[in-house]
């Protein structure tokens, strides 16, 4: 098992360090039951909820581009209650720990959603969903609110370039993990109506950014980073864990190729049964996938994968 | 329920000047069961999966054929990978003889199933086709089906007529405009048919469809029975069910 938030009486254990990210399989993750085995994964994350029902974005919602796409949704929601209302039975059954992500929109907002999600079966915990441009004291303001009438596990997810500059806030506020991080805005041509649309960015170019802001955040981390952004193989996901996180969330790989996801729920669980050559079932651990090439690496050269040292203008 | 899969192309066939028809052998047999208005979700090699939308089966060969604009080159041997089937198919009223489809600037290939189908069941089809949907070939069509086509993107010669003579009418065009183009229509119709039954006049939303299981929320519709992903609860709604504004 795995303790994916800091120790104490409301701690959150996982079976395995594979988590499906928010908004990836919607409310209803048994929908993907016909696609994956959802036993095997650590725990799923919902979409966003929000106290007050919210609609869909209107216009163009999704930018298709080399490499990624662009999505603005709007977060379309029923609202906490009506979310927990429907949903819960589905929660209550799931083979796995279903943690609501909740939109951290003002403080009294984020206290009466809480406390609607305290009392709700089948929720094992809340990431919080930080806006981007959150300030290290509404951080701070928007995490007690949620701890005020709620003990659940509270995991916040941090804007990806926002990352540093707030986790102390988070972590100090009560934060029980860090998820690094929600993917940044950008903004696209959307080829059919010819207009400029801004949304989130997707993709598999995502991790080598993210990876960077692990690296850089678990050193000064009291409690467990989540890792959260591009991760498209099971080596994708190891890098994560070897820059220190303590688990892993899977985002758009759950939606072009589902099956993908649980061979690296397998792998990184040590389940993974058969390998693409037909080579006989192995149990992953650390140190297995080295190349010659890795272990002779000259142990005096120096390596910075993740600080400022480097200060060349270089690309 | 949906499943990911494989198929392999086993043939492609240029249809006109600019489409094309692939017939695909897929692996799992409950494919063969899809229906008009459900689609696959294929992996062509774009980092999202491709929407293609069958047409129908060969039933001799035991292939399923696909659809779609020219563009990407496929080769027969090639393996794709689909998740499907995607979306409810589409629900014929009880007792439709006179079937309206009309395709209003657009491609008109999500409602080329449900064309063969309705032929198959012995229905008299008209289709419409205004604007880029004219340039379908349309000689590929079976000859019983009336074409009528429009010089104008919103409406067509004898709209009226073919709008009264019709038990159920699809509609289908770009969704940015459904708003503009569905409306007139309504309005239109409320002139004809005083109380126009449920599922009468149905909109076609042909969105991307990154997820195909409504968790991405890029194809939602808002209705008045709240915001629904056309990728689950569609492709087709009741038009006068809709939240335009």
């Amino acid at each position: 098992m795995i303790e994916i938030t800091r120790p104490g009486k409301y701690s959150l254990m996982i079976e395995n360090p594979v988590m499906i990210a928010s908004g990836m399989m919607g409310f209803d993750p048994m929908v993907y039951r016909s696609l994956l085995k959802i036993e095997k994964l650590g725990a799923i994350v919902t979409s966003a909820v929000s106290l007050r029902p919210r609609g869909s974005a209107r216009g163009p919602r999704l930018v298709n581009y080399r490499g990624g796409f662009l999505l603005h949704t709007g977060l379309p929601n029923a609202g906490v209650k009506r979310v927990i209302k429907k949903y819960s039975p589905i929660w209550v059954d799931s083979p796995v720990p279903i943690l609501v992500h909740l939109i951290a929109s003002d403080t009294n907002d984020v206290m009466y959603s809480a406390e609607a999600l305290e009392g709700a079966a089948g929720v094992a915990g809340i990431e919080l969903g930080l806006h981007d441009e959150a300030t290290p004291a509404q951080v701070g303001q928007l995490i007690e609110a949620a701890r005020k009438r709620c003990q659940l596990p509270l995991l916040v997810k941090l804007p990806l370039y926002h990352a540093r500059y707030l986790a102390q806030a988070a972590e100090d506020a009560g934060a029980d993990a860090l998820v690094v991080a929600s993917p940044p805005r950008g903004t696209e041509r959307d080829a059919q109506s010819g207009r400029l649309v801004g949304g989130r960015v997707y993709g598999p170019w995502l991790k080598a950014q993210v990876l960077r802001a692990v690296g850089q955040l678990v050193p000064h981390a009291a409690i467990p980073v989540i890792a959260c952004g591009g991760i498209h193989s099971a080596d994708d996901a190891r890098d994560y864990v070897d820059a220190g996180a303590t688990a892993v969330q899977i985002d758009t790989l759950t939606w072009t190729h589902p099956s993908q996801v649980e061979i690296i729920a397998r792998n990184l669980g040590g389940l993974e049964l058969t390998r693409r050559m037909g080579a006989l079932a192995d149990e992953w651990e650390p140190g297995i996938g080295k190349t010659r090439l890795m272990s002779s690496y000259p142990p005096n050269l120096p390596e910075f994968p993740f600080g400022d040292d480097d200060t060349s203008t270089d690309p | 329920m949906i499943r990911e899969t494989k198929a392999i192309i086993e043939r492609t066939r240029r249809l006109g000047a600019g489409w094309q028809r692939l017939s695909l052998a897929v692996e799992d047999p409950a494919l063969e069961h899809i229906q008009p208005g459900q689609t696959l979700l294929a992996d062509t090699g774009d980092y999202l999966r491709e929407n293609w939308i069958p047409v129908g089966f060969d039933s001799e060969e035991g292939v399923m054929l696909i659809e779609h604009p020219l563009g990407r080159t496929y080769t027969p041997g090639e393996v794709i990978n689909l998740l499907g089937p995607v979306g409810t198919p589409f629900q014929l009223r009880h007792g439709v003889r006179h079937l309206l489809l009309v395709v209003l600037d657009y491609e008109p290939t999500r409602l080329l199933f449900l064309l063969h189908q309705a032929i198959k069941k012995e229905m008299a089809v008209t289709l419409v086709l205004t604007g880029i949907a004219r340039e379908y070939p349309i000689s590929t069509l079976p000859p019983v089906v009336e074409v009528i086509i429009g010089d104008e993107p919103e409406t067509w010669p004898n709209q009226e007529d073919t709008l009264t003579w019709a038990d159920q009418v699809y509609l289908l065009t770009a969704p940015m405009f459904s708003e503009e183009r569905y409306l007139p229509l309504i309005y239109t119709l409320s002139k004809l048919r005083p109380a126009l039954p449920e599922g009468f006049l149905q909109g076609v939303f042909d969105m991307p469809m990154p997820c195909g299981t409504g968790a991405c929320a890029a194809c939602m519709v808002r209705t008045s029975n709240g915001n629904l992903p056309a990728c689950v609860d569609g492709p087709a709604f009741d038009v006068t069910q809709l939240k335009f504004l």
